[in-house]
């Protein structure tokens, strides 16, 4: 799936079947590359980020949680980070460890069952999941392409 | 003088100044390339 | 995993590197390359000093030592941790500094012949980064007077005040262009070792 058509999501309730709110943008983490909280809005309380542990089901016009109280405030400062949109992975430039760019990531492929990213895709290239080494405000840092 | 060519003049001069600003700011941004242990001839 | 040598085997120009961005591993910006600062005694880049970025912006106390390198690249210079980072005074001290730098000094050949003025500094990547050849400004005495050409060096080069020497063989190796330029410095270093080893045997 990718985050492109997962973004604008309603969030919703199982306890409630009611709508809690809507996918707002993916948080992601290395070591594996993998969907590690997602930003919520449109929620009543104050919280605006649900673990992916928290995440019951990931389909193609919704994402089901336990009930609303998943969506929380951010626990550290990293989540803080988060929240604060500087890790938002859409638009983000793309360096290899030996600092050459490979574009801005467009889009990102990722299992809805897993959470496991599988693919960074930019304007130039298609980058595996597997090659992401860190991210942060300035840049997404991957592995030298291994078949070049 | 009409108070418009006041401004006109306060304008320009402040173009120079931040022309002048940047100017000197590139020039002293560029990088040296520096040789160590250089022997005396 | 092997890390990958810190720079492909190709020819740049120092200058290239002031400004550009140093990025950690973990995608942060950190820094951005000031100064490249080379070792004369065999030519290799003992590291960078640093900048903040931003148009006002000083210079920074800390700098990068080669050791801390993990990549240069087209758009960055990538490195681990900041935690490499030395102070400054150690890589490149201020007054070591401040009388080091080679951009618009006078190139003259040992035989006293002035060749021309430096523009940039020429960098061969590999294992490390090196010094191989300077672009100067050619003066008359090369013939091609207020054209860029590039003089390659050999390993060791010899900076004094505000000249540099160079063995005057290096004029016969002159290069238009950066292409071509790496194959002329290997002939260049042949050549003066062909000329040491007879030294020697005789």
């Amino acid at each position: 799936m990718l985050f492109s058509d997962a973004r604008k999501s309603d969030v919703v309730s199982i306890g409630t079947a009611t709508k809690v709110g809507r996918v707002d943008g993916f948080v992601v983490a290395t070591g594996p590359a993998r969907v590690a909280l997602l930003r919520v809005g449109k929620a009543q309380g104050d919280g605006t980020l649900v673990s992916w542990a928290d995440v019951q089901g990931f389909g193609s016009d919704a994402v089901t949680v336990a009930d609303t109280a998943v969506i929380r405030v951010p626990s550290d400062e990293w989540e803080q980070r988060s929240d604060s949109r500087d890790l938002d992975i859409l638009g983000k430039r793309v360096l290899s460890e030996r600092g050459d760019e490979l574009g801005e990531i467009t889009d990102v492929d990722f299992d809805p069952e897993t959470g496991a990213v599988t693919t960074f895709i930019t304007g130039k290239e298609t980058i595996g999941g597997d090659r992401l080494i860190g991210h942060g405000r300035y840049a997404v840092v991957v592995t030298v392409d291994p078949s070049a | 003088m009409d108070w418009w060519v006041w401004v006109i003049l306060a304008v320009i001069v402040l173009v120079v100044l931040l022309t002048l600003a940047v100017l000197v700011q590139r020039r002293r941004r560029r990088g040296r390339v520096i040789g160590l242990g250089g022997g005396d001839r | 995993m092997i890390p990958p040598s810190p720079t492909s085997a190709i020819l740049l120009r120092a200058r290239e590197l002031a400004g550009r961005p140093v990025v950690t591993l973990g995608g942060e910006l950190e820094a951005e390359i000031k100064d490249v600062v080379f070792e004369s005694d065999g030519g290799p880049v003992a590291g960078f000093t640093l900048r903040n970025e931003g148009l006002f912006s000083r210079a920074r106390k800390d700098a990068l030592p080669w050791r801390a390198v993990h990549g240069v690249g087209r758009d960055a210079v990538m490195i681990r941790d900041v935690e490499q980072l030395v102070p400054a005074e150690e890589l490149a001290p201020k007054k070591v500094a401040r009388k080091g730098n080679v951009l618009d000094d006078r190139v003259l050949t040992d035989s006293g012949r002035e060749l021309g003025t430096v523009l940039d500094v020429v960098l061969q990547g590999g294992a490390g980064l090196d010094v191989v050849g300077y672009e100067i400004e050619a003066s008359e005495g090369l013939g091609t007077a207020g054209r860029r050409v590039f003089i390659p060096l050999p390993d060791t080069v010899a900076v004094s005040g505000e000249n540099l020497i160079v063995p005057a063989s290096a004029a016969e190796f002159v290069s238009e262009d950066l292409s071509g330029f790496g194959a002329a410095v290997d002939e260049f270093r042949s050549r003066l070792r062909e000329g040491r080893d007879e030294g020697e045997q005789n």
